[in-house]
């Protein structure tokens, strides 16, 4: 084995495709980060409109979460990809369309864990707030929301690092990530073990720091 | 202050079919202390919790501080600046120290300023007698700390009523003490209280008056001299026997 192809390629590999720096529209961070700070804040409304007294605005977000928990996340992908640019008459980049799908399909899966959360937080906690003047949204801000949080950070970067992972999956609509970054470079000089170990390598530190700093963030006394 | 504090006309709640509180008639003057009691599931928590409407009733009206809390449009966080309730799990907030506790509501809600909430913050626990824990997180603080801090919390809005629903029920015995004596000073500060307890020693010493409900009635009411030495009706008596006896 040798790193040969690694050490020639990693301008490449790395900064375009696992950092997308660089004059085209590529890379797992630059996918990743967004699709999980997007997805975690739209999961956030859809976990508390699942929660809502008004069935307007419960009914909804159910059938949005049951519906993205149902399909498959390619499915949701390929939806993007072929359908929504006929369905409008234009076409739409890689990135955006990828970006989109992760945001729609995660944020179902965020919200049941914003869901469940907030119903960590025990009742007794809201009416305190509320016994003091504090309205239902300045509760939920200063009460509710920092604790359901704590309670959330293991199955929130559980979920991250789910994410992270499948940004993978966007190499089927041709979005140059790290993924298919090393497709290229093996197609051209056929060394798929050290490619592929490779990119394990750099996905596994990636989300194996993830899971540190969860822990590091669980453990810390004071809040946030 | 004087006249009347808080006025129950008429009241009456359902829980679904269940008839939690029926035909109150009930007045509390400013400054007077009131004991409630009564069995178990008699509706106690949930009058004085229609009182800052936590709540909400379906016939009558209740009148606190001269505002009616069935008008539509009512400005509930106004009234409940007013209002200062205690509760028998603390609810402290977890992820907050005991300073933060205090300060959040009058800096959230009155929007005082950080200094002036953390000196009244600082006064407050000096006057519940922990300003040392002033830091602390709530999980390190025994029971009855944890609900001195939770008085503390309530007074820091500089509530005109302070309503105590069984504020010692799950306090371990040899704690009980330092909430009561907390409660009777500010009974004798003057404050207006209405207290669900079965504390009978503090209803003896502090209350004005004491009232026993039972199945969502008053059934009866009285200063305390004469409501343990010669209770009128056969339930206050049974009562009574059951909890005196401990
Ligand atoms: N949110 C609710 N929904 C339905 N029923 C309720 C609710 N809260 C209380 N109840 C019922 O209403 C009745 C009165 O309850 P309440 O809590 O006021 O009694 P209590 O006198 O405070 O009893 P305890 O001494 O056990 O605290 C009980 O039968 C109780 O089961
Ligand atoms: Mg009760």
């Amino acid at each position: 084995m040798s790193l040969e192809v690694i050490t020639s390629n990693f301008q490449f590999l790395i900064v375009q495709g696992f950092f997308g720096l660089g004059s085209f529209a590529g890379g797992t961070l630059r996918l990743a980060v967004p699709a999980i700070v997007l997805g975690f804040l739209l999961g956030i409304f859809v976990g508390l409109a699942r929660l809502a007294a008004v069935p307007w605005i419960r009914i909804p977000a159910t059938i949005y979460v049951e519906f993205f928990r149902g399909v498959p996340l390619v499915m949701v992908i390929f939806w993007m990809w072929f359908i929504i640019p006929q369905l409008l008459q234009i076409p739409l980049p890689e990135y955006g369309v990828a970006l989109t799908a992760f945001v729609i399909f995660e944020a179902a899966y965020f919200g049941e864990i914003v869901r469940a959360g907030v119903q960590s937080v025990s009742g007794g906690q809201v009416e305190a707030a509320r016994a003091l003047g504090l309205t239902g949204v300045q509760s939920m801000a200063y009460v509710i929301l920092p604790q359901a949080l704590r309670n959330m950070i293991p199955a929130l970067v559980t979920q991250m690092i789910v994410l992270f992972k499948d940004t993978s999956l966007a190499s089927i609509i041709g979005y140059v990530d790290l993924t298919k970054a090393a497709q290229i470079v093996n197609n051209r000089e056929i060394k798929p073990f050290e490619l592929y170990l490779f990119i394990a390598v750099v996905y596994w530190v990636c989300t194996y720091s993830m899971s540190r700093l969860a822990r590091r963030m669980e453990r810390r006394p004071s809040p946030v | 202050m004087n006249g009347q504090a808080i006025e129950f006309k008429r009241v009456n709640k359902w829980f679904g079919k269940l008839h939690v509180l029926r035909d109150i008639d009930l007045s509390i003057a400013s400054g007077e202390v009131v004991v409630v009691c009564g069995p178990s599931g008699s509706g106690k928590s949930t009058l004085i919790r229609c009182v800052n409407v936590l709540e909400r009733i379906q016939q009558g009206d209740i009148v606190v501080l001269g505002q009616s809390v069935t008008v539509p449009g009512l400005n509930l966080a106004k009234l409940r600046t007013r209002v200062g309730m205690v509760f028998q799990q603390f609810n402290l907030f977890a992820h907050m120290t005991v300073l933060q506790n205090i300060m959040l509501a009058p800096m959230r809600v009155k929007r005082v300023s950080r200094d002036e909430a953390e000196r009244t913050a600082r006064a407050l626990l000096e006057r519940v007698g922990i300003p040392h824990r002033a830091d602390s997180y709530p999980a390190n603080l025994s029971g009855g700390q944890q609900q001195r801090v939770a008085i503390a919390r309530a007074l820091a809005m500089q509530p005109d009523v302070m309503l105590f629903d069984e504020p010692t029920s799950a306090l371990d015995p040899e704690m009980i003490n330092e909430v009561l004596e907390v409660m009777t000073d500010l009974a004798r500060d003057g404050m207006t209280m209405m207290c669900v307890t079965h504390e009978m020693g503090f209803a003896r010493r502090v209350a004005h008056r004491v009232i026993f409900m039972d199945e969502g009635q008053v059934i009866e009411q009285s200063e305390p001299e004469a409501f343990f030495a010669a209770p009128k009706s056969d339930r206050t008596k049974q009562f009574l026997s059951k909890i005196l006896s401990h």
